[in-house]
C-alpha cells in the first residue's frame, strides 16, 4: 500500500542534535500544506488509475489466453479437417479404381 | 533417369529420420531401375564404402554441441558460414559429380554442414534441374545467422533458386513461407512413409493387465522439445487416478539427464522407464507389443517417422493435435489427438483405461491405411514423377563449371574476411 501522505516523512523521533530541525520542518510543512495536500491527491488519483489499468491488463491477458486456447483448438480442428479431406480423396480414388476393375472384369466375362 | 542425390549425411552416419528417409528413397528409386548416385560427406565414424555413394563433401559437424560451446565466437561464426552458406571445397566436389555423372535431375535433401546455399547456387549456375525433399525448414536454416532468418539471404533465395519441392506437410510449407522463402506453386506435399513388411500384431480390447505406452526419439534432449518432459508429467497425473494400471517405456539417447531428473521429481519411477537407444528394427518389434505410441511433440514438428512405424504395427499413436502428422490422419479414426499439455495427454490415456476408447478398431484402420497409402512402394511413384517433371525443364546455364568454382572461392574468401574483420574492429 503506497502512503501518499509523503509530507509526514521525517517526523519519526530523531535522536540527539537532529531533534533541533523538527520545529523548522513543522513550520515548512504548515506553510506548504495546501500544495502538498493537492500533490498527494494528484498522486492518489494517478495511483488509482495505474491500479485500474493493471487490473484491466490482467483481465485482457486472461481473455487473450482463452482466445489463444480457442484459436489452437480451431487450428487443430482445421488440420483434422485437412486429414479428413485427404483420406476422402484417397478413398474416392480407390473406389473409382475398384469400379473400373470390376467393370473390366464384367466386360471380359 | 540418372539421379544425383545431394545430402549432408547418409547412413550409417545419421542424425535422425531425415537421413534414414533419404536412404529409403534412394533404395526405392534404384529398385525402380533408376541410376542413382549419392553425394554426401565423409562420415564422422568409419562406414563401409558403397559404389553408388561418394562421401567426398567436407562436413562442419553442426551437431557437436561440445565443439560449439568450446569454440571461440569467431570460430563459430566462420564455421556457421561454411556450414550454411558456402564451402568452395564442396562446390568443387559437386561440380565434379555434375560433370562426370551428368544427372538428369538432382534430388536434394538436408544441406546443413556442407555450405548448402553455395551448393544450391552451383546447381542454378550449372542449370541442373533439382527437386528438394523437405522434411524440415532447411531453406530457412540456410538463411539464419545467430538464430535469426536474414532477409538478405531469403531475397537471394527467392530471386535466383528455381526448382521444385516435395514437402512432408502443409504446415511445414506455411512455416517456410512465413519465414520469407517463397515455395509458391512449385511444391507438392508428400507424406513420410514406412518400408518393408509391416504386419500389425493382433489387438483386443478386453481387460488388459497394464496399458503399455511407448515413446521414442533419436535424442532425448530438452532443447529438441519432443515433449518427453510433458509425457513424464502426464504419467504422474495418470498414476494418481489409475495406480499400477500403465507403464511408459522411453527409448532414445538421453543427452542431458533432464528426463531422469523429472522421473525422480514426479516420483514415477515405478511407471516410467528409460531404455536407451534402439535400432529401427528393434523399435518395430517393440511397437508390435505395445498399445499406444505417445508423440507429444512441438507444434512445428514437420512429420516424424516413428508414429507411422508404430501405427503400422498396430500401436495406436496419441499425438499433439497440431503437428505435421496431424494433417494426414483423422482423430478417433486412425489415431488419437490431444492438446499439448500433460493434463490432456493424461485424459486420453485415462479414457483408454476406462474403456471409453477402443484401441483395436483404430489400430486396424491405421495399419490398413498405412500399408496402402503410406508405404514407400506407394510414395515412390510420386517421387519419381516429380523428378521426371523437373528433369524435363530446361534452364539456361550461366557459365562453365570453372567459373562456378571461381565464384565459390571468391564468396568463401570474402565471407571469411568480412567475418574476421568484424571481430577485429
Amino acid at each position: 500500500m503506497i502512503d501518499y501522505q509523503f509530507y509526514h516523512a521525517g517526523f519519526d523521533e530523531p535522536k540527539g542534535p537532529k531533534r533541533a530541525v523538527i520545529p523548522f520542518r513543522r513550520l515548512l510543512r504548515r506553510l506548504l500544506r495546501p500544495m502538498l495536500v493537492r500533490l498527494a491527491d494528484l498522486l492518489q488519483s494517478l495511483g488509482d488509475r495505474a491500479d485500474e489499468a493493471a487490473r484491466r491488463l490482467v483481465a485482457v491477458e486472461t481473455r487473450m489466453d482463452r482466445a489463444e486456447d480457442r484459436l489452437q483448438a480451431a487450428v487443430a480442428f482445421g488440420w483434422d479437417h485437412v486429414a479428413v479431406v485427404r483420406r476422402l480423396a484417397a478413398l474416392e480414388d480407390e473406389v473409382a479404381a475398384l469400379r473400373e476393375a470390376a467393370e473390366g472384369r464384367s466386360r471380359a466375362a | 533417369m540418372r539421379v544425383l542425390v545431394l545430402t549432408d549425411l547418409y547412413p550409417p552416419d545419421v542424425q535422425g529420420g531425415y537421413e534414414l528417409g533419404c536412404r529409403q528413397a534412394v533404395e526405392a528409386l534404384r529398385a525402380r531401375g533408376h541410376e542413382v548416385r549419392v553425394l554426401t560427406s565423409a562420415p564422422r565414424s568409419p562406414a563401409p564404402s558403397e559404389p553408388h555413394v561418394a562421401r567426398t563433401l567436407r562436413l562442419v559437424d553442426a551437431w557437436s554441441e561440445y565443439l560449439f560451446t568450446k569454440n571461440t565466437p569467431l570460430t563459430n561464426h566462420l564455421e556457421q558460414s561454411e556450414s550454411l552458406r558456402v564451402s568452395a571445397h564442396n562446390v568443387h566436389a559437386l561440380l565434379h559429380e555434375l560433370d562426370e555423372f551428368r544427372p538428369d535431375v538432382v534430388y536434394v535433401w538436408l544441406l546443413v554442414g556442407v555450405g548448402g546455399l553455395g551448393l544450391m547456387a552451383t546447381l542454378e549456375h550449372q542449370a541442373a534441374p533439382w527437386v528438394w525433399h523437405l522434411m524440415d525448414d532447411v531453406p530457412l536454416m540456410l538463411c539464419r545467422t545467430a538464430g535469426r532468418v536474414r532477409s538478405e539471404f531469403t531475397d537471394l533465395f527467392n530471386r535466383h533458386l528455381r526448382g521444385s519441392y516435395l514437402a512432408c506437410s502443409r504446415q511445414l510449407v506455411e512455416e517456410i513461407e512465413a519465414g520469407g522463402v517463397r515455395l509458391a506453386d512449385r511444391v507438392e506435399t508428400i507424406p513420410n512413409w514406412v518400408v518393408g513388411d509391416r504386419y500389425p500384431s493382433p489387438r483386443s480390447d478386453g481387460p488388459r493387465k497394464r496399458l503399455r505406452i511407448v515413446s521414442a526419439a533419436g535424442v532425448i534432449d530438452r532443447q529438441l522439445d519432443k515433449g518427453i518432459d510433458l509425457l513424464i508429467e502426464s504419467a504422474a497425473i495418470l498414476a494418481a487416478r489409475h495406480p499400477r494400471a500403465f507403464a511408459v517405456d522411453l527409448y532414445g539417447r538421453s543427452a542431458d539427464g533432464h528426463a531422469e531428473h523429472l522421473i525422480h521429481r514426479f516420483g514415477v519411477e515405478d511407471y516410467v522407464t528409460l531404455h536407451g537407444p534402439r535400432t529401427q528394427a528393434e523399435l518395430s518389434e517393440i511397437f508390435a507389443r505395445t498399445d499406444v505410441f505417445a508423440f507429444p511433440t512441438r507444434p512445428r514438428e514437420p512429420f516424424g517417422f516413428a508414429p507411422l512405424e508404430a501405427a503400422a504395427r498396430g500401436c495406436v499413436p496419441v499425438i499433439s493435435e497440431t503437428c505435421g502428422l496431424a494433417e494426414w490422419f483423422v482423430h478417433g479414426v486412425h489415431l488419437l489427438k490431444a492438446e499439448r499439455t500433460p493434463e490432456s495427454f493424461a485424459r486420453v490415456f485415462a479414457r483408454i483405461l476406462d474403456g471409453e476408447v477402443a484401441l483395436s478398431p483404430i489400430a486396424r484402420r491405421a495399419a490398413s491405411v498405412i500399408a496402402r497409402g503410406f508405404h514407400i512402394d506407394a510414395i515412390a511413384p510420386r517421387i519419381e514423377a516429380a523428378l521426371a517433371r523437373e528433369a524435363g525443364r530446361r534452364k539456361p546455364k550461366l557459365g562453365p563449371s570453372a567459373e562456378a568454382y571461381r565464384l565459390a572461392l571468391l564468396a568463401e574468401k570474402l565471407s571469411r574476411v568480412a567475418i574476421q574483420e568484424s571481430y577485429a574492429a
